[in-house]
């Protein structure tokens, strides 16, 4: 044998044992020595991966302060040391060829110039310029005229920053994440049903669960490593059983023992046909719904979400009130679900009485564990909240909830769409650990572990992501900020509010770490640090909070986005912006209509000074500074923020904001705890985690002999019968709403012919800014394409690979005819990924959002579509 | 060259015919099988792309329910 068919064998061997040893096959032991061999000597870290909401960990291999190795964490119990090929290459997003290193500022004849070019200019004149506009706007119009656009790729100490900056500081509630457009409804049909957020369940059902239903969630291809968990349980539980509900043939019905493939919305009613069919054969637990549950409803003639003037919107008397509510009688449940028989079900959906009934089955079987997922499908959807509530209608009449192997889950799109922007509380109307700014008492327990002046927080709930949009081609909202996110690529109906960013009086500001639309829209670009180019924390979508390391520096000039947070925050005054602010709609006990009142006098009592600044009081008091760096649980690894700080900045935000969630139901371990785990599910209570909330045994608040205490506290007290019936407090139980179908906002017509799904590939995640940077990714998937039915495309005189033109009633792009491949699309539907920048697919999409989410409906509007003629 | 280390599923009933099918492929080869249906396979390339254009080869077999990456050596990276 030559020394390099050795050497070839040798290095095979050893990748193939350290696999096999990770996944648990038997290993001789020469193969296990050849792997420890060939790891001799590399500096392994654990880390969490930068995409979706699973949360995998990844081991980041490191070499002069540069990334050279990567591979899925053996010892993470999400993903067991696999990786999908995304995960694969977090690595390399950081090395893109066009990665920002310097701030990028719009200038003509040497200044700010809004149809100006891009020039480089240094930190100083970009938060210059930047200030210099922000005071502009917000001392001439007040709180309601800034805004930030945040994000669920926030670290958990970017988006606490953010939001204390925005509604400690500048007493503005107008900071939403574009967890808007992914997690709303899952968040509003959390607390309308559970009174508070997030899962009760966890990844561990999986592997004890007899079924596994998929509602709008391809998860073979946007939670691969979930699936290959489904998988798993598939192939070592003979009677496991896969049944894939979609609008199209996506890649988890290679999987499915059934495949559903219904037409959009029908979702609503197909669900009120399950509970029709659990109450026709008494699958009902009984003794969980009474001891449990309450039944409930709420309005229904509540619009889509649109702008007032839109036709659609007429006549839809509780627009402003969709997410009222009121419990009804079990009787009066029944009789609601009654139109929902199998023939009236199978017409409106277009599934086969038959395949409905087998559904109807599963959830019918008591004996049997189920696990419900799904994501965009329910949560884009102009009933998004309905349809998550309907699911846990499901699942609480059958007493299939929080006990393990079943488990209704929603999953999530972004790394930390739970940890940062739902549990910080990103959102317009939230403050940490599911308070919410509307609340008074909620606002003076965030003034005191905040340190505020009594009244500094806005009551005022601030402007929702689509609704920002609209401020923003309205005049309203003037300045813009977002960070880690790409607004302009991914809002719906996107023409409009690229031309208002283009041409209006406003200053929009882009935190990014490539050239995006977005960051093409702006006028000024700030360039950000990487995921492994700072410490962090995400939490994912089965309530584990994980932290990593800084393992690298940033190139050039880029920086963390906390980092631009706080020394924004360094160029203004507390006599700046804790004067008497003009707010319209504004009411505050003891001031004027329309004013947030003067809180310098008592900020001065309290010790402050008015000429300190924001960042003095908010980020950098003396509890803060107690964190000082070097810290030993760095264990050798850099961090250029505390550096630059001059204290451990990650380490005090996070000992600071997790007082917001302890003995609230929210509580989570001391920073130095996640560097020795690999995270822990919250809540987390004498160092222990949960695993099923709200089951006696597992979760800490749920004392012994109650069995199950739904013990969120939101939206508990409400009335009965009716929106003006007398109102009880329903304190421990969960809600089963019935809610209606509902028609959806566009369909297609004679004109605009065909539904137009968008959504996402295996290979590429969200607006593409990170994947497409990967050659290889990029390789794989270079462009969008529009999934066509062969026969519609044969109808159109279109074949595959032509190149074709879309249209809406609101724009049009062109892109290529894909007749087969991987999602096999129904006749009457096509589907196109949104992650092209040159297929800007959110230019034909409509902004209808759920009225209770607010969020946007990305899977459902009518298009037509042609042959192309350039 | 690059050595990754992919898992392989599918239904036990199919791992013979999968295994072949793997073998078969010059620049692949299945190390350690398991009854249940899984398998752990290396694939040898020159490149990057071609590590990933194996592994979209292999995912495309037949009757491979999955084929994800566990471990990849990004040293020698070629653009």
């Amino acid at each position: 044998m030559s020394n390099e068919l050795t050497r070839r064998t040798f290095s095979k061997l050893a990748v193939a044992a350290s696999v096999a040893g990770t996944m648990g096959f038997q290993v001789p032991k020469q193969a296990k020595a050849a792997a420890a061999t060939s790891e001799a000597g590399w500096k392994w870290d654990k880390s969490v991966c930068r995409f979706c909401g699973v949360g995998c960990g990844v081991m980041v291999a490191t070499q002069d302060d540069k990334i050279v190795a990567m591979k899925g964490d053996p010892e993470s119990p999400v993903n067991r040391g696999l990786n999908c090929i995304k995960g694969y290459f977090n690595a390399k997003i950081q090395y893109g060829a066009d990665r920002l290193t310097k701030p990028l500022l719009r200038k003509k004849n040497g200044k700010y110039a809004k149809d100006g070019k891009f020039e480089a200019v240094s930190w100083d004149e970009a938060f210059d310029v930047m200030a210099g506009k922000f005071k502009e706007y917000y001392n001439a119009n007040g709180p309601d005229s800034v805004a930030i656009f945040g994000s669920g790729q926030y670290t958990i100490d970017e988006g606490y920053a953010a939001a204390k900056l925005m509604k400690a500081g500048f007493r503005s509630n107008n900071i939403d994440p574009n967890a808007r457009h992914c997690m709303a409804s899952a968040v509003a049909g959390f607390i309308q049903t559970f009174g508070i957020d997030e899962p009760a369940g966890c990844y561990d059902d999986i592997e004890l669960t007899d079924a596994v239903v998929t509602w709008g969630a391809n998860m073979a291809e946007c939670h691969p490593i979930l699936w290959s968990r489904v998988t798993d349980r598939k192939l070592t539980h003979k009677d496991m059983k896969v049944i894939n509900l979609s609008t199209y043939t996506n890649r988890c019905s290679d999987l499915a023992d059934l495949e559903l493939i219904f037409t959009p919305q029908s979702d609503l009613a197909i669900l009120n046909y399950i509970a029709r069919e659990m109450v026709k054969r008494d699958a009902i637990d009984h003794d969980f719904v009474d001891k449990h549950c309450v039944f409930a409803t709420g309005f229904t003639d509540i619009g889509y979400g649109l702008e007032a003037d839109h036709p659609k919107e007429q006549g839809q008397t509780h627009r402003g009130k969709a997410g009222g509510h009121w419990t009804i009688t079990f009787d009066e449940f029944k009789e609601s679900l009654e139109p929902y028989n199998a023939k009236y079900t199978s017409e409106l959906c277009g599934v086969p009485v038959e395949k409905l009934k087998e559904l109807a089955d599963l959830y019918c079987d008591r004996d049997k564990k189920i696990i419900s997922f799904w994501t965009m499908g329910f949560n884009q959807h102009t009933r998004g909240t309905w349809v998550n509530e309907q699911m846990y209608m499901v699942h609480l009449l059958g007493g299939k909830m929080s006990k393990p192997g079943s488990s209704p889950f929603s999953l999530t799109g972004q790394p930390s769409a739970c940890g940062t922007a739902r549990e910080v509380g990103v959102f317009a109307h939230r403050l940490p650990a599911d308070m919410v700014v509307a609340n008074g008492k909620h606002r003076a327990k965030s003034e005191k572990l905040w340190k505020l002046p009594a009244k500094t927080l806005n009551p005022k709930v601030g402007t929702h992501a689509v609704k920002m949009m609209r401020q923003l081609r309205d005049g309203k909202v003037k300045f813009h900020w977002s960070m880690v996110t790409n607004p302009f690529q991914n809002f719906a109906n996107a023409n409009e509010w690229i031309k208002a960013a283009r041409t209006g009086d406003n200053f929009i500001v882009v935190s990014d770490c490539y050239p995006t639309v977005s960051a093409k829209v702006a006028d000024l670009v700030l360039p950000a640090a990487m995921i492994y180019e700072k410490w962090g924390s995400y939490g994912n979508a089965e309530r584990r909070t994980q932290h990593w390391r800084q393992q690298v520096k940033a190139p050039g000039e880029a920086t963390g986005d906390t980092w631009h947070l706080l020394e924004f925050a360094k160029r203004f005054t507390l006599a700046e912006c804790w004067k008497e602010q003009p707010l319209p709609g504004v009411k505050v006990e003891g001031s004027p209509d329309g004013v947030l009142p003067d809180v310098l006098e008592e900020a001065k009592a309290m010790g402050y000074k008015p000429d300190q600044t924001l960042y003095d009081v908010l980020f950098a008091h003396a509890d803060m500074k107690k964190y000082e760096w070097p810290d030993p649980i760095a264990d050798g690894h850099g961090n250029d923020i505390a550096e630059h700080f001059g204290f451990f900045v990650q380490k005090a935000f996070w000992e600071e904001y997790r007082t917001f969630g302890i003995g609230n139901g929210h509580d989570l371990a001391d920073f130095d705890t996640y560097h020795r785990v690999r995270g822990l599910r919250w809540p987390v209570v004498n160092g222990r985690e949960t695993q099923w909330r709200f089951a006696e045994g597992s979760d800490p608040y749920v004392k012994p002999g109650e069995g199950f205490n739904f013990y969120g506290k939101a939206l508990k007290t409400i009335p009965h019968g009716g929106p003006k019936g007398e109102k009880t407090n329903h304190a421990g139980k969960a809600k089963i709403f019935f809610r209606p179908y509902a028609a959806p906002a566009e369909e297609p017509d004679a004109e605009y012919d065909l539904w137009l799904c968008t959504g996402r590939v295996l290979e590429h995640w969200h607006s593409g800014s990170m994947t497409k940077r990967v050659e290889e990714l990029n390789r794989a998937v270079p462009h969008a394409v529009i999934y066509m039915h062969p026969k519609d495309a044969k109808e159109r005189g279109l074949n595959r690979n032509d190149l074709a033109l879309l249209e809406s009633r609101r724009g049009k792009v062109q892109a290529r005819i894909e007749t087969g491949g991987r999602n096999r699309v129904p006749r009457g539907l096509i589907f196109v990924p949104w992650f092209d920048e040159n297929v800007l697919i959110n230019k034909l999409t409509l902004d209808a959002t759920c009225p209770i989410s607010k969020e946007t409906d990305y899977k459902k509007c009518a298009v037509k579509i042609s042959k192309a003629t350039a | 060259m690059n050595v990754s280390g992919v898992l392989l599923a599918c239904q036990p009933v199919h791992m013979a015919q999968i295994e072949g099918a793997v073998n078969a492929l010059e620049w692949a080869e299945v190390h350690f099988t398991e009854p249940s249906g899984r398998m752990v396979v290396t694939i040898e390339a020159d490149s990057t792309h071609q590590s990933m254009d194996r592994l979209t080869e292999i995912k495309g077999l037949p009757r491979v329910i999955s084929a994800e990456m566990a471990e990849y050596r990004l040293g020698e990276t070629t653009p």
